[in-house]
C-alpha cells in the first residue's frame, strides 16, 4: 500500500525531531544527524506505507543504524557541537545556564557510544526500554545496564548540578 | 521529559526546520524509488523466466516468453483500461511567442516591431514582412522536450525578379523549412533574406522566442484575431476561427511593417496523472516542461515516443535526474491506441499512477 499524504506527514511530524535530537547526541553534529535523519525518511517514503507505531520503530532502527555507519565512516566520534564550546570561550563573563549546559555537554560527549546511544534513545527520542532494546537489537536488561551506569558517570562528572535533569529519565 | 538544560544542548527542529527537511525527503526518496523500482523489476522479470522456463520444461508450455510478457504485461507495463465518457479535461500550459523583427545596416537597427502570440498547446501564428520589394512569410509553430525547444518554421520569400509591361510581375518564390533547436529561454534569429542584403539594403532579421516566452515587459494591448474579415472569395480560415475559439491572442508594438497571424491546431495528444489516491491531478502535454506529481516529486518531465512496433511509450522521469532515472513508464500498445486510452503503471516507488491519454 502506498503511503498517503497525511500518514506520512503525521509520522515525520512526529519521528522526525526525535530522530533529529537522538542522532545529534549521537553524532555530535546537527547538520550530520539532520543528513541521517533525512535519509532515514526517505527510505521510509520510497517503501510501502506502515502503520504508525511500525513506521516510528522502523525509522528508529534505521536511523540508528545510518548514525552508527556515519560514526564508522569518520573513523571517530565527532567532538559535541564543538562550534558551541568555540563561540563559549568568546564570551567574557558565560551566564550559568550555559555553563550548565556546557558541562553537560562534556558529561555526555564523555559517555561510551554504547551509553551515549541509550541516552539518546531515551532522552531525545522518547523511547521506553523496551522499544531501545528492539531498536538497538540488545537485551532488555543490557539497555537497563548501560542507562544506569549513564547516569551514574554522569551525576559524578556533574557533581550534583543537572541532577534533577538526569533522574528524570 | 527532558530537561531545559537537555533542550538547550539539543534544539527541536523548528517549524521551518521541519518543512525543508521533508522537502529534502520528497526529493532524496526519488532516487530509493528508482532503484527498488529497477530491483522490483529486475526481480518480477527473473520470476517470468522462469515461469516460461519451467512451462517450456513441463511441455505444456506452447507460449513463448513473448506471448506470456504480452499477456501479463511486461514488468511495469500499463493495465489497459477503457477510459470512462466524462473525463476531466485540464487544459495544458500557456504557450507564449515574443516576435522581434527589424532591418540592420551597418550596426543600426531600424523598422523595429515586436509582437507577442498566446494561447494554449496547438498554437501557431503566421509571420508576414517585406523589405523593399521583397516579401516573406513564414509558419511557426513549437515544441517541447525536456529542455529543448523545437521550434518548426516554414518559410517563403517572394521576389520580384522583373517587371516587364504589360505582363505581369515575373516573381521568384523560394521555399524554405526549418527546424531550430533551443534551449528552453533562448531565442532564435531568423534572417528571411540570407545573411547579406543585396547591394546597399539593409538585412532583415526576426528573432523568435517561445514557447515559453516571458511575459511583455510593457503594458501591451492583446487582441483576439479577427475573423469578421477576409476575402470573399478566401472565407476566414478555419485556423483562425480555432485560435478566436480557443482564446489565442496577439499583441504588436513597434513601427516595422510585421504582420501576425494566429492559427490554432489541435495538440496530437494529451495526459492526464493521477497517483493513487492522492489528488488533484495534472495534465501534460507530450515532451512537457517540468511539471508536478503530488506526491511522487514536484519536478518530473514527461517523455512519449513511438517504439519500433508503433507503440506510444511514455516515461515520467525526475527533472533533475537523468533518462535513466525514470519513475514510471508503459507503453500503450499500437492496435489499442484508439480504444484504450487509461493506462495504469506502478511507479517505482510502488505507487499506483493512472495515466489517460485525452484526446484532442
Amino acid at each position: 500500500m502506498i503511503w498517503t499524504e497525511e500518514t506520512f506527514q503525521s509520522v515525520f511530524r512526529a519521528a522526525y525531531p526525535r530522530l533529529v535530537r537522538a542522532a545529534q547526541l549521537m553524532l555530535g553534529d546537527r547538520e550530520a544527524a539532520e543528513d541521517v535523519a533525512q535519509e532515514t525518511f526517505a527510505r521510509l517514503l520510497a517503501r510501502d506505507q506502515l502503520v504508525a507505531a511500525d513506521a516510528e520503530r522502523w525509522v528508529f532502527r534505521v536511523g540508528r543504524n545510518l548514525a552508527i555507519s556515519r560514526i564508522r565512516q569518520v573513523k571517530r566520534l565527532l567532538p559535541l557541537s564543538r562550534a558551541a564550546q568555540d563561540e563559549l570561550a568568546t564570551w567574557d563573563v558565560v551566564p550559568d545556564d550555559e555553563r550548565r549546559v556546557e558541562r553537560l555537554r562534556g558529561a555526555v560527549g564523555a559517555l561510551p557510544a554504547r551509553q551515549r546511544e541509550v541516552v539518546a534513545l531515551r532522552i531525545y527520542a522518547e523511547l521506553s526500554y523496551e522499544e531501545i532494546a528492539r531498536t538497538v537489537g540488545r537485551s532488555l536488561g543490557s539497555v537497563k545496564q548501560d542507562l544506569h551506569r549513564a547516569k551514574l558517570a554522569l551525576k559524578a562528572r556533574l557533581n550534583g548540578t543537572n541532577a534533577e535533569s538526569i533522574d528524570a529519565w | 521529559m527532558p530537561g531545559s538544560d537537555w533542550d538547550r544542548m539539543v534544539a527541536a527542529p523548528s517549524e521551518a526546520e521541519l518543512a525543508s527537511a521533508l522537502a529534502e525527503v520528497r526529493v532524496r526518496a526519488i532516487g530509493h524509488s528508482v532503484r527498488q523500482g529497477k530491483r522490483r523489476r529486475l526481480i518480477s522479470g527473473l520470476a517470468l523466466l522462469v515461469v516460461a522456463a519451467a512451462g517450456a520444461y513441463a511441455g505444456r508450455a506452447t507460449v513463448g516468453l513473448g506471448a506470456i510478457a504480452r499477456r501479463a504485461g511486461a514488468p511495469s507495463s500499463p493495465n489497459l483500461l477503457p477510459m470512462p465518457a466524462s473525463s476531466p479535461y485540464v487544459p495544458g500550459p500557456v504557450q507564449r511567442f515574443h516576435i522581434t523583427n527589424w532591418s540592420e545596416l551597418d550596426g543600426v537597427r531600424m523598422n523595429e516591431a515586436e509582437g507577442w502570440v498566446e494561447g494554449p498547446l496547438g498554437t501557431f501564428f503566421t509571420l508576414r514582412g517585406s523589405l523593399g520589394e521583397r516579401s516573406f512569410a513564414g509558419t511557426v509553430s513549437a515544441n517541447t522536450y525536456g529542455d529543448t525547444t523545437v521550434l518548426n518554421v516554414q518559410m517563403y520569400t517572394r521576389s520580384v525578379l522583373d517587371k516587364p509591361r504589360p505582363a505581369a510581375e515575373l516573381i521568384q518564390e523560394v521555399r524554405t523549412g526549418r527546424v531550430v533547436r533551443l534551449v528552453r529561454g533562448q531565442g532564435a534569429v531568423l534572417y528571411p533574406f540570407g545573411l547579406r542584403g543585396q547591394g546597399d539594403e539593409p538585412v532583415s532579421m526576426i528573432r523568435l522566442e517561445g514557447p515559453y516566452a516571458p511575459e511583455p515587459a510593457a503594458s501591451v494591448r492583446w487582441q483576439l484575431p479577427d475573423t469578421s474579415g477576409g476575402r470573399q472569395n478566401s472565407g476566414v480560415s478555419p485556423w483562425l476561427k480555432e485560435a478566436r475559439a480557443h482564446g489565442v491572442r496577439v499583441a504588436r508594438s513597434g513601427f516595422g511593417a510585421l504582420s501576425i497571424t494566429v492559427g490554432y491546431s489541435q495538440p496530437p495528444m494529451r495526459f492526464r496523472f493521477t497517483l493513487g489516491a492522492l489528488s488533484p491531478s495534472v495534465a501534460v502535454v507530450p515532451q512537457s516542461p517540468p511539471f508536478a506529481i503530488p506526491g511522487v516529486s514536484d519536478s518530473v518531465r514527461l517523455w512519449t515516443h513511438r517504439d519500433r512496433f508503433g507503440n506510444l511509450c511514455f516515461q515520467v522521469f525526475p527533472a533533475r535526474g537523468g533518462r535513466n532515472a525514470f519513475l514510471a513508464e508503459g507503453c500503450w500498445p499500437n492496435d489499442a491506441t484508439t480504444g484504450f486510452t487509461r493506462l495504469a503503471v506502478t511507479t517505482a516507488q510502488g505507487q499506483r499512477l493512472t495515466v489517460e491519454a485525452i484526446a484532442p
